[in-house]
C-alpha cells in the first residue's frame, strides 16, 4: 500500500539499506540477497525472505528460488560461498549504525526517523508535501 | 838427422797432446753440467715452472673476482628483479584493494518490480524529492 500510493505515483523513492543485526543467518541472508542484488534480481529475493521463507536457509532452497527468478544458478552460490557482497553488506551495516539506527526496521522519511508503520510513514510524507506546498 | 826426425815427432806429440788437454778443457767448459751453472739452470727452470703458476695464481683471484662481480651483477639484477616484483606486487595490491570495492558495488541493474521502477536496492523514481529510507533484517 505504501509503495503503491506513494512509490508508484512518483512522490517517494524507497531504499532498501542492509542491516543484519540478528547474527548470522541474517547476514547470510543479506549476503545472498545482495549476490542477488548483483544479477539485478534483489527485490524478488528481497520479497521472499520478507515473507520469512524458512527454506531460503537451506541450499536447496535457496536454489530453488534463484532458479525460479532466472538468475545465474552457479555465479550466485560462487558469489554467496565466497561472500563477495559482504564488504558491502558490513559499510551499509556500519552507515546504518553511524546513524543511530540499533533495531530493526528502522525507517527514515528524509533523513527524520519514524515508526515502522504505515500510518507515521504516511504522515511523515504527507507533512513535507504540505510544507513544500507552503513554500511554494 | 835421425835425431831431428825424432825430436820433431816428439814435438808433434807433445803440440798433440796440448791440443787435445786444450780442447777437452773446452769442451768441460762449455758442458752444462757444471754445478753452478745447472743449479742456475734449474732455478731458471723453477721460475719458468713457477711463473705460470703465478700466473694461474694471479689469474684465480682475477676470475674470483670476475665470478664475485658477475655474481654482485646477479645479486643486483636479483635485488632489482626482486624490487620489480615488490612493486609489481604493490601494484597489484592496490589493483586488489580496490578491485573489491568496484567488485562489490557494480552498477546497479534497472528492472521493474510489481510495476515500478527497480534501480539495486532502490525503488521508484530516482528523482522523487522525497525518500524513505528502511534499514532491514531478513530474519
Amino acid at each position: 500500500m505504501l509503495i503503491e500510493e506513494f512509490v508508484a505515483s512518483g512522490v517517494a523513492r524507497y531504499e532498501f539499506r542492509y542491516m543484519p543485526v540478528l547474527g548470522d543467518a541474517a547476514v547470510f541472508a543479506a549476503v545472498a540477497v545482495s549476490c542477488a542484488e548483483r544479477q539485478g534480481g534483489f527485490w524478488p529475493l528481497h520479497d521472499r525472505f520478507m515473507l520469512a521463507d524458512q527454506t531460503l536457509f537451506t541450499e536447496a532452497g535457496l536454489r530453488r528460488q534463484v532458479t525460479f527468478e532466472g538468475l545465474d544458478v552457479e555465479t550466485f552460490f560462487g558469489c554467496v560461498n565466497e561472500g563477495d557482497t559482504l564488504s558491502q553488506v558490513v559499510a551499509s551495516q556500519e552507515e546504518g549504525v553511524a546513524r543511530g539506527v540499533q533495531a530493526t526496521p528502522t525507517i527514515y522519511v528524509n533523513d527524520q526517523q519514524v515508526d515502522p508503520t504505515y500510518e507515521a510513514i504516511a504522515s511523515a510524507i504527507q507533512a513535507i508535501q504540505a510544507q513544500a506546498e507552503q513554500a511554494e | 838427422m835421425s835425431r831431428v826426425v825424432t825430436a820433431v815427432s816428439v814435438l808433434v806429440v807433445a803440440c798433440c797432446a796440448v791440443l787435445l788437454v786444450a780442447c777437452g778443457s773446452g769442451a768441460d767448459e762449455a758442458s752444462p753440467t757444471s754445478p753452478t751453472e745447472r743449479s742456475e739452470r734449474e732455478a731458471r727452470q723453477q721460475t719458468a715452472v713457477d711463473q705460470p703458476s703465478e700466473d694461474q695464481s694471479a689469474g684465480e683471484p682475477a676470475a674470483q673476482a670476475l665470478a664475485a662481480s658477475e655474481s654482485e651483477e646477479q645479486t643486483e639484477a636479483s635485488a632489482q628483479t626482486a624490487a620489480e616484483a615488490v612493486e609489481s606486487e604493490e601494484v597489484v595490491d592496490e589493483q586488489e584493494a580496490d578491485a573489491p570495492l568496484v567488485e562489490a558495488m557494480p552498477p546497479p541493474t534497472v528492472t521493474q518490480h510489481h510495476g515500478v521502477r527497480a534501480e539495486g536496492t532502490v525503488l521508484g523514481d530516482p528523482d522523487a524529492a522525497i525518500l524513505i529510507v528502511h534499514y532491514g533484517d531478513f530474519t
